[in-house]
């Protein structure tokens, strides 16, 4: 027998796989990246909202619910305040700043707590099958039946408004989107080679679990978490609107609230942060959109 | 004693009531250095065998005997130290592979999972391997599909072999490459055979590939062992007609010279449809009337040879 034989043919492989590869998953990447021109527009005023955020305290130090100046001023009539001023005096931008931070940061920890949940209940039922998958599916379409508007309501009523609540009671409604998900990607990739193979190694339901498959499944649930923090920032703009909100920060639900009854007059009270929100919804969808297709192997963008 | 040794061995499918046997009472040995070859059509219970010897598969009766020890019924604590000494080539080498691991992670991970802590030592086994499966060093930061079939199933291979296993269970392990590359990793297991002094249970459906490979071959049939020899034997003296039509099936590459000598009658019957006699009693060329109502053990026809059939 010929001892040698499949060495040659390795070598003589090697050099069609070899030559300046190295970096490609990261350059296809970012090729992709460049190209997908609403992701780009997303990420851009995703990031100028998150800096404008981070840098509220340091551009408005005052409390954006004092009275700095005479009520409802418009905008680009005072140099002081551009954006003008509320029913009460209030600085718009001031308000606008302080409230992209509340706004983000209910979507950030809202999608994390739906993320964690959905992640762990849809993992378990999708790897295991059976009586435990029975059971969690079942508890899954509980939560899918209810409204989410309304169980956020209901939860936030019982543990009063703040933020940390008004973020987990949003989570707690939203992670049967991410479960059915993870439910779903489980289950397809439970039975690929690769797991029997990591069985057959003898590696951990948890490594299994966690280090094999979730991996594989993390794609669509990237794109979804910026869908569900997206929604997020609406329920939680519904609530403030509503008066729910944490009464301690100004968001942009309270905003528009406070510029209701003035809507046929000075509508920029509502109109701002309005657009505010618009834009920051917007941008997580494009944000998600444009994942879906740098994230996919198989898609256009990625030739 | 027998590296391994299978007695009795049975697989069930379906629900409770409605179950059917997909591996019915396998017995048989696997010593030290030595290659099984299980083959049979698709459907007759090899893989399921592959797979149940490494607790993939509940079993529903029988022992898995790992050096004398009974490895049947033990938890998954108890079933590591095992898991060292037994591992599995997978058929698809796309599917086998975790497509977001680079080959160094793929290769490190088992390792890890079995407590090897000294990350140079880790290195040294992973560096040393891939050098003996035949691929460049560079390999270890790459990911698997920028690879070959053939290049993957080395990868696999590579994998299987960085416990130090005593045997490999290799299941198809060629069925899905090309001819060409086929030869190539054929030759590649027969190297690390000797290198790594491994023992295999070869299981496939290409007779070919068990003839250059096998010392003793496994035919199954319906969940059931039929034939068993060593290869010699059993290519010049087939008894069961079952062995005898698969023999003849093979491709002879000689204009005219396709004999048709031990014709198959009709389609496989479902396993779950097994009745009391013979189960290849509806297609045999020879079945009589006690092969309906009589099922045949496996006897010895000569030394080392044992067919399951009346009149072997």
């Amino acid at each position: 027998m010929n001892a040698h034989s499949p060495r040659p043919s390795a070598t003589a492989a090697a050099p069609g796989v070899a030559p300046a590869r190295k970096k490609k998953t990261g350059s296809r990447a970012w090729r992709a990246v460049r190209h997908n021109l609403p992701f780009l527009i997303g990420a851009s005023i995703l990031l100028a909202v998150a800096l404008i955020a981070i840098c509220a305290g340091v551009l408005y130090p005052g409390d954006p619910r004092d009275m700095v100046t005479l009520p409802l001023s418009w905008p680009l009539t005072d140099n002081e305040y551009p954006l003008g001023s509320g029913s009460l005096g209030t600085d718009l931008a001031s308000g606008l700043a302080h409230g992209a931070q509340a706004s983000l940061l209910v979507g950030v920890s809202a999608a994390s707590v739906g993320l964690l949940i959905g992640i762990l209940v849809g993992a378990i039922g999708g790897y295991f099958g059976g009586i435990a998958d029975d059971i969690l599916v079942r508890i899954t379409e509980l939560f899918q039946t209810v409204p989410t508007f309304l169980l956020v309501i209901v939860l936030v009523a019982i543990s009063g408004p703040s933020l940390p609540i008004i973020a987990g009671a949003i989570g707690v409604a939203t992670w049967p989107t991410v479960a059915r998900l993870v439910r779903a990607e489980f289950r397809t990739l439970r039975s690929n080679d690769f797991v029997l193979a990591a069985r057959s190694l003898g590696y951990s339901t948890t490594r299994i679990i966690f280090g094999e498959i979730l991996p594989n499944a993390l794609p669509p649930i990237v794109v979804t978490t910026s869908v569900l923090a997206a929604n997020a920032i609406l329920t939680e703009a519904g609530l403030s609107f509503l008066g729910m909100g944490d009464p301690n920060l100004v968001s942009w639900g309270s905003m528009i609230a406070d510029g209701r009854s003035l809507l046929r007059t000075e509508w920029f009270v509502t109109a701002l942060p309005g657009a505010a929100i618009t834009l920051t919804v917007l941008s997580l969808n494009l944000v998600g959109d444009g994942l879906n297709d740098i994230l996919n192997p198989r898609s256009e963008s990625n030739r | 004693m027998s590296l391994l040794s299978v007695e009795d061995l049975k697989v069930s499918y379906g629900p409770k009531g409605r179950s059917f046997n997909a591996v019915d009472g396998v017995s048989f040995t696997v010593e030290k250095g030595e290659t099984i070859g299980v083959v049979g059509e698709s459907g007759c219970g090899k893989s399921t065998l592959g797979k149940s010897i490494l607790r993939l598969i509940e079993t529903a009766g029988g022992t898995i005997r790992l050096d004398g020890e009974d490895i049947t019924g033990l938890g998954h604590q108890a079933m590591m130290s095992k898991r060292r000494r037994m591992q599995m080539v997978f058929q698809d080498p796309f599917g086998s592979l975790n497509p977001r691991q680079s080959i160094g992670k793929l290769l490190d991970t088992p390792m890890r999972a079995h407590g090897i802590a000294d990350k140079a030592e880790r290195q040294k086994r992973i560096e040393y391997i891939i050098d003996k499966v035949g691929l460049p060093q560079t390999s270890l930061t790459r990911f698997p599909h920028e690879f070959s079939g053939g290049q993957r199933q080395r990868i696999g291979i590579a994998r299987a072999l960085i416990l130090r296993p005593d045997l490999l269970i290799c299941d198809e392990p060629v069925s899905a490459l090309d001819l060409s590359i086929q030869s190539q990793i054929l030759n590649l297991l027969t190297d690390l055979k000797a290198e790594f002094s491994l023992s295999y249970l070869f299981i496939s459906h290409d007779l070919s590939v068990v003839r250059y490979f096998a010392d003793r071959v496994i035919v199954m049939y319906l969940g059931r062992v039929v034939e068993t020899a060593d290869h010699e034997t059993l290519w010049r003296d087939p008894r069961h007609p079952y062995t005898r039509a698969l023999l003849a099936a093979v491709p002879i590459p000689r204009p005219g010279s396709r004999k048709h000598d031990a014709p198959i009658l009709g389609e496989r019957q479902s396993a779950a449809a097994a009745s009391a006699g013979c189960r290849f009693y509806q297609r045999c060329p020879m079945a009589q009337n006690r092969c309906a109502t009589e099922e045949p053990v496996l006897r010895s026809v000569d030394s080392g040879h044992g067919a399951a059939c009346h009149y072997a």
